[in-house]
């Protein structure tokens, strides 16, 4: 046994030249042996063995992978499905795994309660091939966190798509995030956070996010292109901003004219963080807005 | 036509042979294409080397009544009769016969009826212990101790709350 495989792919092939009764008939069944009580196994096919694991879920499947060295071969093989039996599953978060879009667009299609998904260095997206997004999720999601993805945008009609999101964060992402915030700020009122961390984007971006009125949470963080032009734009249109967090990473693009139009504009400021960023304008001007500033760092060298 | 015309013979291992229609035999792919090879010649025999007598019996005996109860529900409530019928029909097969049977319906390449068989294979070592499922297949361990361990360790989740046969 154990060639059995082969044994019947023989057998098919021999069955035409000799299908026609009035042949002698060669009898394949002589060679192998048909036994009723040994090792069964041996002769299912593991194509077969897939399929039986298919049919079950992921705990008997890890059964399975422990029964013999063969098993265990096959179980992996043919561990493409990903069973989450969890309809009302609200937050999920990945974190380096190996899935592709396919994965993803599966998760997203079947949770139709998502609120939070926050994804991190996840291994499987190539080449922007396949794209990602949630059309079952879409009014429900009000949180998306990408973390260091290399095509993060696969996730473009994802964070468009998302009718409700409240929350965005994209760290250290690769490519040119402009177009997504550009296609963002054009009607989605209900962005409150916005979290930007070293990411290709410019002042267009900024301008986007200007667009997103209630924006009251707003971090860019080491965003080398971004300056005054854009700091300016989101100071003057979005008046509900809370917190302001600017790390300048030294790059000296954002200063003066930026800080003094915060200062001017946004009223509801309470916490402005700068890091690396150097201003000279004497008290920022701040002292002459109305707004309770109750924290304000200056890391300043 | 003649009614012979629609008509083909099964022949199993043992070499037993099982007169069937036309419209039930093209289940079985590689009956279909056996025949479609041979077409012209007035005899239809098509012999099934390895599949004993009684697993031909089993396979034609669910696409019969899967071709009926097609005919039959036409408009509809077809795929429900089929469930009540699969139901039925596994009952009748005791556990070392589902193993025969997948091979056999895996060899004749019937997609309906592998889907069946391997989800009541699947059943069968639903939430078991893994001493159940080797001693079911009649496999050997062959997992040195330290190996077992190890895997146990990386899943140890599963093996909480398992049936105790």
């Amino acid at each position: 046994m154990g060639q059995t495989t082969s044994t019947v792919n023989d057998g098919a092939r021999l069955l035409h030249p000799v299908a026609v009764s009035g042949v002698k008939w060669v009898n394949l069944a002589d060679e192998i042996e048909i036994s009723g009580d040994c090792d069964y196994t041996k002769e299912i096919p593991d194509e077969c063995l897939a399929c039986v694991f298919h049919f079950l879920a992921g705990r008997d499947r890890t059964h399975c992978s422990l029964v013999c060295k063969c098993w265990l071969c096959v179980e992996g093989q043919s561990r493409y499905r990903l069973s989450i039996n969890a309809k009302s599953l609200k937050k999920l978060s990945y974190g380096s795994c190996n899935f592709g879009a396919k994965g993803m667009n599966v998760v997203l299609d079947h949770c139709a309660t998502f609120e939070e998904l926050s994804i991190k260095r996840l291994r499987g997206i190539y080449d922007r091939a396949e794209l990602i997004s949630a059309e079952v999720a879409s009014s429900s999601l009000k949180s998306i966190c990408l973390k260091e993805l290399v095509n993060g945008q696969s996730f473009e009609p994802l964070v468009i798509g998302c009718e409700n999101l409240k929350t965005l964060r994209i760290i250290r992402c690769l490519g040119y995030w402009d177009r997504v915030l550009e296609t963002i700020g054009n009607g989605k009122r209900s962005l409150v956070e916005i979290h930007l961390e070293k990411l290709q984007v410019s002042d267009v971006g900024l301008l986007a996010i200007s667009k997103c009125l209630n924006v009251e949470i707003l971090h860019i963080v080491k965003i080398p292109e971004c300056s005054n032009l854009g700091l300016v734009s989101i100071a003057e249109s979005c008046k509900q901003l809370r917190k302001l967090h600017i790390d300048g990473w030294r790059i000296n693009r954002i200063g003066d004219e930026g800080l003094i139009a915060i200062a001017e504009h946004c009223l509801n400021l309470q916490e402005l963080v700068l890091i690396g960023v150097n201003w000279w304008h004497d008290q920022l001007g701040i002292a002459q807005c109305d707004s309770e500033i109750s924290k304000l760092w200056s890391s300043l060298l | 036509m003649a009614s012979t015309d629609d008509k083909v013979i099964l022949k199993s291992s043992e070499g037993e042979c099982f007169e069937v229609d036309m419209a039930v035999a093209s289940h079985l792919q590689i009956v279909k294409s056996v025949l479609e090879d041979c077409e012209g010649s007035s005899d239809k025999v098509v012999s099934l080397f390895i599949v004993e007598a009684k697993y031909v019996a089993m396979i034609i005996e669910y696409y019969k009544n899967y071709v009926e109860l097609k005919e039959k529900h036409e408009e509809g409530g077809f795929e429900e009769k089929l469930k009540e019928f699969e139901k039925q029909f596994l009952e009748q097969i005791d556990k070392k016969e589902l193993k025969g049977l997948v091979m056999a319906v895996n060899y004749l390449n019937a997609p309906a009826l592998f889907d069946v068989v391997c989800t009541a294979i699947a059943k069968h070592i639903e939430n078991k212990s893994v001493e159940y499922v080797r001693e079911y297949f009649g496999i050997v361990n062959d997992f040195t101790a330290e190996e077992e361990a190890q895997i146990r360790e990386e899943h140890r989740w599963a093996y909480d709350g398992v049936n105790d046969d």
